[in-house]
């Protein structure tokens, strides 16, 4: 008999989670574990929803177009929708990140040159010298 | 530059923040306005603070890491003001290229999946 169930304690071991992420997903409803008395039961489907809903996150998907992204499985319609959206988000995801990569690369950059207008400043003080820089 | 003394709202026209971040960093002892009653005054220090600030923020350092920085010139004067800027922006420029490789990465995998997707997509109509 293959496994039907898995605890909590199983689900954290081997997707390397913590409880506290499993118990937020599933109030975000992302994921919907049967329960058992306190206990939460995760089922083959939820470990699969669990997989995308982390790769989804490697991505940078936001959690609202991970959920909506795992509805539109279930439409009946072979994924298209689901592959179309997949497809957008990730186009636009990439606009995303490459305008935060190029502004990462501005800072770098400014910041490369207070280093050297720090560094020039400390060598021009005699130890004498102290004024304000405000 | 000594008899500088503007209004809170002068404060926040010439730093173009919001009073609510105004009011912020007086509450975590960032700045420190004279008071007046209800109104609050903001001299020559403060607006230099106020640059200080801004720009370390620029550069994303913490408002906790700037407070502190912000009272070694009050301890140790520039110089030592200067030289642990130095540390905190050598550290922070490491911590910016490692954040861009990450970057990259994910990157790289979106552009996967972008292409995995539409190709999917251009094969099945």
């Amino acid at each position: 008999m293959p496994q039907e169930f898995w605890n909590i304690r199983e689900m954290c071991d081997q997707f390397n989670v913590t409880p506290r992420t499993l118990r937020f997903y599933e109030s975000k409803e992302l994921l919907f574990p049967t329960r058992q008395g306190y206990k939460r039961l995760f089922t083959k489907r939820c470990r699969g929803r669990l997989k995308l809903i982390l790769k989804g996150k490697r991505f940078g998907f936001s959690l609202e177009d991970i959920r909506q992204l795992l509805e539109m499985y279930d439409m009946g319609d072979k994924q298209q929708t689901q592959l179309l959206r997949t497809y957008e988000l990730a186009k636009n995801k990439l606009i995303d990140l490459e305008d935060q990569r190029d502004k990462i690369e501005e800072t770098i950059t400014e910041l490369r040159q207070q280093i050297q207008w720090g560094k020039e400043l400390i060598s021009s003080m005699g130890p004498a010298e102290k004024s304000s820089i405000g | 530059m000594g008899d500088i003394r503007i209004t809170f709202k002068e404060m926040c026209a010439k730093f173009e923040v919001t009073p609510r971040t105004l009011r912020y960093y007086e509450y975590i002892e960032l700045l420190s306005p004279e008071r007046q009653g209800r109104s609050r005054f903001y001299g020559a220090r403060e607006c230099a603070r106020m640059t200080l600030i801004l720009r370390g923020r620029k550069f994303g350092f913490q408002l906790e890491e700037l407070r502190q920085w912000l009272l070694i010139y009050d301890q140790d004067g520039t110089e030592t003001q200067m030289e642990v800027f130095l540390l905190m922006a050598e550290r922070k420029l490491k911590e910016l290229k490692e954040q861009q490789i990450q970057l990259s990465e994910t990157l790289e995998e979106l552009e996967k999946l972008r292409k995995i997707t539409s190709n999917i997509l251009h094969k099945e109509k």
